[in-house]
Formats: C-alpha cells, structure tokens, sequence
C-alpha cells in the first residue's frame, strides 16, 4: 500500500505542533485545512500534525473546538514547521468553528466514533457527585450500561469484556473501583477521550466491540495550577506545572475515598464497650485510591518524552485483636495470657506505565516508541493466630496456632510498538505500527500454611494449590492509508494482522478494515465501514457487578479466538456549524463467544474453567441517533438507539437454550438519553441527564410441573420399594421441576432516570472555588435490579391458618441519592 | 425552631435515602396455558406405567397439580403400534408389556384441547461387569476412653481424669473398584449409586432391615471444583448418585474407581466393664452389613435430564449464575421419558 503512493515533487509538507497557549498541552485531533486545495488533517494523539501541499499559495485554517481559529497565509516553496498555539475563546457563541476535519465530523472518514469533550463529562451527574469517564460514555448511543450503577458497558450488542481501554495508548484490564460503580479513570487527569464502536481504524484491534482510548495531560508547560476537590466519599487533588519552563512538565492526581477512615472511631466504640476486658482492637474498611502521573520533556521540537504512571488499588481490610493478661489461678501460682489475632486483607488494581518518545524522522514522518508494563493483580490474605501462655515460677508453656490462607491471581503484560503517521501527500495520511506484548497470565494460587504447637506436639502444614502461570506473546502489525479522492471522497483503508502464541498453539488473524465518506456538501455525508476484529482473551466474570475476583485467561486449544465482523452505515450532518446530528445503522455477527453454561459460576479460580463455558454466535443490529453540541453555552447531546443483540449456542454438546435463538443479556430495545449542560452566568452552570431504556433481560421458570421419584433415589428411599408391576407414581409439590421456555425470557420493567448537577462557582483571591451539589435519580424511581420469585407464609385471620403466596420481587438499588462536593482550582 | 426543622429536613433526607428497595411487582408477560406433563422410567423388569398431570403457572397458589386422568396413550414399540394403555389411577397409565433391550419405545399422547404430545426413548444395552474389589484405607484413629466427671463441693466441674480406653474408632475411606466392559461403540450413559443395607437377625432370622444411600466420590469424573475456597480447601465431591459417560473409554473394558467414607469401632474388653453387655444387649441378635453397588446403563434423555435436574437442585439462582434449564424430550409437552437397565453387585462388610 506504502508503495503504490507516488510522492509528487512538486509537493511541501507543513508540520508541527499544536498546543493550547495557555497551558502548552498538545491538543488532539486539531484541525488543519487549507482552503485553496480543500486538503486538510488533523492533529495525532501526541498534538503532532503534517500536511503535505501542492507548492504555491496556500491558506490555513487551524481550529480546534471551544478555541479561536487561526489563519495563516504564505507562499508555500520550502517545507515549513509551524507550531501553532491556540488562545482558548472567550465567547463560544461567536466562535467559527471549522468541523470539517474533526475526527468525528461530517468531513472526516471515520464514522461510529464519538469523542466526549473532558469538560462535558466532568459536567454530567453522576451517582455520589463522582464524575466518571465510563458513566459518561454509557450515555452515548449505541453503549449500554450493565446493571444499575455500574461502570460495565455493552457495546452494540457486545459482552463487557469486549472493550478494549486504552490509557495512553496502554490496555487497562481491570476499569472499576468499588464493584464497578467508578471507573479507575479521574477525570481530572484525562485530556481525551475518544470512543470507536465500529469502522475500526486499522491500528487499533485486540477486541470485538469497542476502543475507548483515553489520553492523559501532560502538565502546564508555563506555571503551577492546582485543583482540590472535597466530595462526599472522597478527596482529590491535582497539580501540574512546568518542572523546567517550557520544557519539562509534570501532571500529577490523585484520589481517595475514606469512608473507612470515618467508620475508625464508630468501631473503636464498639470495641470500648464489648471488649473492654480484653484490650480488644479492631480497624476494619474499605477504599480506593489511584494516582495518575506524568512526566514530559522536550528535548527539542523533534524529540519529546514522556513517562507516564496510573496506580490504583482497592482495599478491604480487617485487623482484629484481643489480649488478655491478668488470669490467675491463686492455689496453682499460675499465670495464663491469652492473645488472638485475625488479619484479612485484600487488594486489587492496576499499574499502567509506560516511557514514550515522540520523533520527527522528518516533516512527514513521525514517530511514536513505547515500552510499557501494564498489570492487574488481586492478592488476598487471611490469617488467624491465637496464642496461650501458661507461666508458673518454675516454668513457661506456650501453645500456639496460626494459619494463613493467601490467594493471587492476575495479568501482566510487557509491550514494546513503535507507531508512525506518514504524510507522503496531499491525498494520503499513512499510519503503520508494530506492536509486541507478553502476557503473563496468573490463573490464580492459593497458599495455605498452618502452625500448631502445644507441650507435646508440633503440626506444621503448608501447601500450594493452583494452576501454573501462562506465558503468551501477542503481535500485532498494521497499516492505514486516509485518502482523499477529488473533493467528494475520502476512504480510510487499513489491514491489521495479529498473532497470539500460546501453551505451543498459535493464533493468527488478518483484519481488513474499510470506511470511506461521499461529500455531498460540506455539512452533509454520507459514511460507510466494515471492520473484522479479533480477541484473545476471555474475561472470566459474571455478568452482572465486577468482583476483584474477574479474571482474564487466554484462548486456549479447546477455546478459539472470538471474532466479528461489522458492517456500518449513516449519514451526518452539520447544522449551522453549531450541532453535528448523526444517524447509523449497524449490523455486526460474533463468533466463538463464550457463555457460561446453566448454573456455572466463577468465583475467582481459572481451573476447569474450559469445561464450565460453551462456545457460539451471536448478533447485533440496531440504528443510533445521535445529536451533539460539543461548544456554546449549552452543550449535551440527545442519543437514541434501537438495537436487538441474540445469541445463538447450538454447536454440539454446547447447547444452551435447547439450540435455540436467545436474546443478549443486556438486549434491549430502546435506549434513549439527554444530556444537557448550560451555563447561566459564569457564576452558576447547571447540567441534566434523563435516560430511558427498555428493560433488562432475565430467565424466570414460568410453569412448575411435578417430576416422579428417579428410581433407587431418596425420592422414594423411604418407601424401598422395588419398581415391579404393581408400582405406581406418587409424587408432591415437593418434587416439582421449574419449567424455563427460554434463556432471558423476562423482560424486566423499563429503567428510567432522572439526574441533575448545580454548580456555583466564585473567584477567590487565588482560583475559583466550586460548590457541587448532585442529585442522582431525582424523582427515585425504582428502577429494577433483579427480579426473582418469592414465596412467603401469610396468615389469614378469618380462617386462622397460614397460606402460601406467591409473588414477583423486585430490587432496586439506587433511590434518590443527593451529594455535594467542594473544589477549588487555581 | 430551628433545630426541630432541620431534624424535620434531615429525617426526610435519610427517609429517601434509605427508602426500601425492595417492592411486588405485577408480572408483566403472558401468562401461558398449562403444559401437559408426562413422566415415565422404563426399565425391561417393569411395565410401562406413565404419569400424566398438568403443570401450573408459577404464581399460581395452587397446592397440587391436576392429573389428566381421561387421555388416549399409545404405545409403540420400534414403530410397531401395540396398545393403548389402561388408567390406572390418579394420572397413572400402565401397559401390559415389558420393554427389552435395545427396543425404542414410543407414546402418543391425545388429551383433549391440546396438540399430540410424544416422546420415545431406547431401552439401553447393559454394562458388563467383569470384576469387582474394596479395599479399606485407614487415615485416622482415635480412642474412646472414660472419663470420670470429678465434683468439688455441690458444684460441678466440667475438669476430668483420664481413664481406660474402650473402644478405638479408625476413620478412613472405603475404596471400590469396578471392572467393566462398556457394551458399543455408540455414547453411553451412566448412573452409579451406592447403598448400605443393614439386616438385623434374632437367631438367625431377619426382624428388620435398613438401607440408606451413601455419598460417594467417583475419580475421575469429578466436577470442575471452581471456587476460591475449594481450592483453598481442596475438599472432596461426594455425591449421593454419580452421572457420567463413557467419553474416556468408549467401547473398552474400564475400571470404576470409587470411595465413600468410612468408619469402623473396635470394641475393647474394657468396655464390658462400663457396659456390661456390650454393644448389644442381646447376644442372640446380630447386625449383617452390606454394600451394594447400583451400576445402571441409562439412555441419553435420562441422563441429560437427571443431570440437569441434579444441577437446578443445587444452584443458588440470583446475581451469579443461570437458572438451569431442566432437560425434558417431550414434544408439545414437558416431563421426561427415561430408560434404564440394571447391573447390581453385593459386598458383604465384615
């Protein structure tokens, strides 16, 4: 492909670049066009961008939403560096935005792609008044949130563990704090997010469903700032600044929640009155944190580095202890001191980090190098210890017991890639990359040892029990090619090629990738893609709240590869440069998922857990309606989707649903959501979000029926009575078989939702302080978590008995939930 | 006042907060008709006796279930019609012939306002058993010794002394082992069940009788133990009845391993000296054990349909897991049609 692009010597590149004047941090995605040619580009993830002209007199638009354009004419004769530093706008209103080369708009080839300003996702309302990343692209169409609450996402029909996050450009394997209710990723770090639900660009792969690539900021390139948020469950800080002016800069956040430090002096209490005697201590809680640094130098305008680190942990602990020392027994002169201990801790997160050099080889061809450790561990630990001393004149015995019980699990991975942008000519943006990882995947071991020692005997015991660690290596090599075809067209075309080696059996797959865009004019086009992906990895979970415990294992001999393949279409338009409204319909089939068989479970342990799941198909169709206002005083979009995801497990011996069509988990109909940010006065702002969406999928037995006594069974032990001719069936409720007609054969009640966010703002002598107060699910709707049969005794005061009766359950988890917050930046 | 408003604001607050999640829902799909169910095991000793009742809405608070007492069934026996059955009672119908081996045995259901319902199944071949042994692995003792209880004043102490040793009691597995030969090269299908008869005798003869099924644990063929403290545990399955295939030797000779728990009580001579008499009272009345090993072939339906019913039975339906849907070959109808034959071998314990 590289070398069927003839290179015109009459043609200069411009390059670059692209910053925001204020801060210096490089803008992604900015706008260069040149209104003479028509020919445009846009800026790459490291704010580097190149555009190669015909010579002559060339015109420049740079734009870059919620900035002041910036035009730059000259006599094109030489190729020409110009860094461009965008001054934010003071008014949005009056701002002429030109979208034509974002790389969501109507202009541009890409399409199922949405990027969600980071302003506009710390504006949405969120449970607790924590502004999260995930919740706000959950209100996207086309993405489905899982359960209520949570951060788990269903892409265009997809399972949870097709999505694929990125962290500047490095996987995150496990994105939740607390259940799934936060994501890992703090807002107040983050620069962009992009999320790519179909038409995958060829340099992206590894999952099915969804990229969400997240990109952290690099720091304020000229003074310290700072921001301190106070909320209900917990406190952040940020602070970024130049470490060297303008050359080297820093970016550091961090949060806590400390609800556990708040629970310290109630349990302290508690101790105080139940374990007085016995100098009891007791410290028990629960909280995360995560830290996001980054570190960036400028070595010259050709080479930059970065160092970037994510760590986050979740933690539950319980540290208990009691002591008694003053037990006498006078006619012996004996002394006894009892101790005992139990400890339990567990810890789960992630560490992203990697180091990253951004090379200009020359003004059309850039360079990204990588290296990078990423990991997810989940270490748990149990102990108990109880020790009694006996102490008489003449002697001391001890005796003592301890146990500890330990379990870890996880998934590291080493990565090495180098990516280039290539811009040979006017007609041709080109990206390629190589891309290497060796995973190490901890199935997950536990260790036992035990100690017991009295007067006489000693007992040790100390085993290990788990599956051995599995090493893979994963490489993936691709190649795009942006071309623009006369004015009208513009077709992105790319080949991505991944192998995975695994326990001696290798995996290969090559993914043509195709989008393309006709230009009707220059607010209206018309798109199309196609995408074939791949996935190794399996994560094994339950589908309904993330537990530390989910873990992800490779493909395996017995378990292929899942694939899919998807074709999109839409149409876009760009209403008076102020909304970009959007329709697409999207058709994507699966294969070799993987779901588990009736009545299985995953709590924690990877071992068999290939007999435990069956493989089959599965499909996804639906439209989205999507209209955006991305700048101006108010800003949100309207999202609507119709979509129905089915499965279909009929391979032999991996039936589930007796072969037959099942809807997805997480099907549903309608999904409709508004979000709605406006700013009355630079003092107060207030933002909305209403959701409806079409209730939940579950399987529920409609029709019991009686079963008989199984012959030589309990069923009919009691009688003993051998099956002979004069045998007939007797059978009670108590044998009675629930009758399931499907999986997922209940739609539960639909799910709606009300969330507001005020924000007053003040100027302070130093920064602005901010009070946030957040309502989640203002009018408290019961919206139905699960919903299960139950049975209950109620007694009758006419006939003084107690009667069965029957009835449907159903739990909601959220009611209304107010919060506030208080942030000061400066 | 102003404290009692802000209390006011409070309660309401914390009311809203923790307002129950918890609430009855009316059912909102179709309620379907009833379905007619028909439950039968066939085995080549017995008639064919079919119970046929009608299964019930789920929030139904209906106690019962109605039997269908007035349909036409009939019998086919490899596609040869043979009879109607004859109601017996109570939803019951019987034939008045036994099935053999290898022969494929179908119904037709008739029952007023509903489709035909039918189902077959084939009688399975039996499993040769060419050997059998126990052997009895001991992997822990403990004694039984007296203790007097020593009284201080009018108090009592639970504090004692030790005495003579009565009894030694090892614990430990009893292990079988079954050889086999599987009958064909077609999938086979299994059932293992362990029983322990105890026959009481007064001079001889037999005044009572007693048997109880035993756990066992089938090596091998266990079930992927997948949780966190099993592995920590590294516990056992026991199972009152064990379901397998005959996947790993289709068409071979194969030996069954299997073990149960098991204890034996050795009685010591000092014992008589705190029970005079022994154990039992009678010398004339005598207790002999017996172990017997149910080794039934099964057909494919009853398999599938025990195992998922054995599985439904022991899943705790909720946030974690599927509902098991429960195996049933009835066409235009639930239930199940099974068949199996039966190999039994008998070890006298000593």
């Amino acid at each position: 492909m590289l070398l069927s692009i003839s290179v015109c010597a009459q043609n200069y590149t411009i390059s670059g670049y692209i910053t925001d004047d204020k801060s210096g941090e490089t803008l992604i995605n900015a706008s260069i066009f040149d209104t003479n040619s028509k020919k445009g580009n846009v800026s790459n993830v490291y704010g580097f961008y190149s555009l190669t002209l015909p010579k002559g007199y060339v015109n420049l638009q740079y734009s870059y939403v919620g900035y002041n354009t910036q035009l730059i004419n000259f006599n094109l004769n030489k190729d020409t560096v110009i860094n461009i530093n965008f001054k934010e706008s003071i008014d949005l209103q009056e701002v002429t935005i030109i979208g034509h080369q974002r790389i969501t708009g109507v202009q541009a080839s890409q399409m199922s792609a949405i990027e969600v300003p980071i302003s506009q996702i710390k504006s949405v309302p969120t449970l607790f008044g924590e502004a999260d990343v995930i919740k706000a692209l959950q209100l996207l169409p086309g993405v489905m949130a899982g359960s209520e609450g949570s951060t788990g996402m269903h892409v265009r029909g997809g399972g949870p563990d097709e999505n694929l996050f990125l962290l500047d450009g490095i996987p995150v394997y496990n994105v939740n704090h607390m259940a799934g209710f936060f994501s890992v990723f703090n807002p107040d770090a983050i620069k962009n997010v992009t999320l790519y639900k179909g038409s995958f660009p060829a340099r992206f792969g590894g999952r099915l469903s969804s990229i969400i690539d997240v990109r952290m900021n690099d720091g304020n390139d000229k003074k310290i700032h700072g921001n301190v948020s106070l909320g209900l469950i917990s406190s952040k800080i940020n602070l970024e600044g130049p470490i060297i002016k303008g050359k080297t800069t820093f970016n550091i956040s961090a949060r806590r929640t400390y609800s556990d430090l708040l629970l310290q002096p109630i349990l302290k209490l508690g101790m105080a009155q139940d374990f007085a005697d016995d100098e009891g201590k007791l410290t028990s809680g629960y909280y995360f944190y995560d830290i996001n640094a980054k570190i960036s130098h400028k070595f010259s305008n050709n080479d930059r580095l970065s160092l970037s680190l994510y760590m986050g942990d979740d933690v539950i602990y319980t540290n208990f202890r009691t002591k008694q020392t003053n037990q006498y027994d006078d006619d012996s002169n004996t002394r006894y001191e009892d101790s005992e201990r139990m400890k339990l801790n567990w810890y789960w997160g992630n560490i992203v980090s990697s180091i990253r050099w951004n090379h200009i080889i020359n003004n059309k061809l850039f360079v990204n190098t990588t290296a990078a450790y990423t990991r997810y561990r989940f270490d748990m630990s149990v102990g108990a210890e109880a020790k009694m001393l006996t102490i008489t004149p003449d002697s001391t015995t001890v005796q003592s017991f301890d146990m500890s019980l330990g379990y870890n699990s996880g998934i590291e991975d080493m990565t090495i890639k180098a990516d280039f942008d290539y811009a040979p000519h006017p007609d041709h943006d080109v990206k390629f990359g190589i891309n290497h990882t060796y995973h190490t995947f901890r199935p997950g071991v536990s260790v036992t040892q035990m100690n017991m020692i009295d007067d006489k005997n000693t007992l040790n015991y100390d085993t290990v029990i788990g599956d051995k660690n599995i090493f893979s290596h994963e490489t993936m090599l691709y190649a795009e090619d942006d071309i623009s075809i006369g004015y009208a067209w513009k077709v992105n075309v790319g080949l991505h090629y991944s192998m995975m080696n695994v326990e001696k059996t290798t995996y290969q797959s090559i993914q043509p990738r195709l989008s393309f865009r006709i230009l009707a004019n220059d607010n209206l086009s018309f798109k199309g893609g196609y995408a074939a992906m791949s996935q190794y990895v399996h994560l094994l979970s339950n589908s309904y709240v993330s537990l530390p415990t989910d873990l992800w294992v490779p493909v395996t001999k017995r378990i292929k590869p899942m694939n899919s393949h998807q074709y999109s279409a839409g149409v876009f338009y760009n209403l008076m440069d102020l909304i970009d409204l959007s329709v697409e319909g999207y058709y994507k089939s699966m294969h070799n998922l993987i779901e588990y068989k009736d009545g299985a479970t995953f709590l924690g342990s990877s071992t068999g857990w290939e007999d435990k799941v069956v493989m089959g198909d599965g499909w996804a169709y639906g439209v989205e309606f999507l209209a955006q206002k991305s700048f101006g005083k108010t800003t949100g979009w309207i999202g609507y989707t119709w979509s129905k995801a089915e499965r279909l497990f009929n391979r032999p011996g991996q039936e589930l649903n007796y072969g037959k069509v099942f809807p997805a988990k997480f099907d549903r109909r309608h999904d409709v959501s508004i979000v709605v940010s406006h700013k009355f006065s630079e003092r107060f702002d207030l933002s909305g979000t209403w959701v409806f969406s079409t209730g939940n999928t579950g399987t529920l037995a409609f029709q019991k029926y009686e079963s008989i006594p199984t012959p030589d069974s309990w069923d009919n032990a009691s009688y003993d009575i051998p099956y002979d001719d004069s045998y007939t069936y007797t059978s009670d409720e108590s044998m009675s078989v629930d009758y399931i007609s499907g999986r997922n054969n209940f739609r539960y009640n639909p799910y709606h939702r009300l969330d507001l966010g005020l924000n007053f703002h003040k100027k302070k002598k130093y920064g602005t302080r901010t009070w946030n107060i957040s309502i989640y699910n203002v009018y408290s709707n019961n919206n139905p978590f699960l919903v299960y049969p139950d049975e209950s005794m109620v007694y009758n005061p006419k006939t003084g008995k107690y009667t069965i009766k029957k009835s449907l359950i159903q739990v909601s988890i959220f009611p209304i939930i107010p919060s506030i917050s208080y942030s000061y930046k400066w | 006042m102003k404290l009692y408003r802000y209390i006011i604001y409070i309660s309401i607050a914390t009311a809203l907060i923790f307002t129950s999640c918890k609430k009855e829902i009316e059912f909102n799909g179709e309620i379907s008709e009833p379905l007619i169910v028909l439950n039968s095991f066939l085995n080549t000793d017995s008639l064919i006796v079919v119970k046929l009742s009608k299964s019930k809405f789920f929030l139904s608070n209906q106690t019962k279930y109605d039997n269908v007492n007035n349909a036409e069934i009939s019998l086919y026996i490899n596609s040869q019609y043979k009879e109607k059955l004859t109601f017996i009672s109570e939803g019951n119908y019987s034939s008045s012939i036994k099935p053999a081996i290898g022969d494929t045995v179908a119904l037709s259901v008739l029952v007023d306002g509903y489709d035909e319902i039918k189902t077959s199944s084939i009688i399975p071949e039996n499993v040769i058993i060419l050997s059998s042994d126990t052997t009895y692995t001991v992997n822990h003792v403990e004694y039984d010794v007296i203790y007097d209880e020593i009284m201080y004043g009018e108090m009592m102490y639970d504090e004692t002394i030790q005495g003579d040793t009565i009894a030694i009691n090892k614990s430990g597995y009893l292990n079988f082992r079954i050889h086999i030969k599987d009958p064909s090269l077609q999938p086979n299908y299994y059932r293992l069940i362990l029983k322990n008869i105890q026959v009481y005798k007064h001079n001889g003869n037999e005044f009572r009788r007693s048997s109880f099924f035993v756990p066992i644990n089938l090596e091998g063929f266990e079930d992927v133990n997948g949780s966190v403290l099993g592995m920590i545990t590294g516990e056992e399955q026991m199972s009152i009845q064990q379901l397998f295939t005959d996947e790993m030797f289709n068409g071979k000779e194969f030996t069954l391993k299997f073990k149960t728990d098991y204890m034996k009580q050795i009685i010591l001579p000092a014992y008589n000296d705190y029970f005079p008499g022994g154990l039992l009272p009678d010398p004339e009345t005598t207790i002999e054990g017996y172990y017997t090993v149910n080794l039934q072939s099964i057909s494919k339906e009853m398999y599938l349909y025990l195992k998922s019913k054995e599985e439904a039975e022991s899943t705790m339906n909720g946030l974690f897991t599927e509902p098991v849907q429960v195996y049933n070959n009835i066409k235009n109808g639930v239930g199940i049609l099974g068949s199996y034959t039966n190999n039994e071998v008998t070890f006298e314990m000593k």
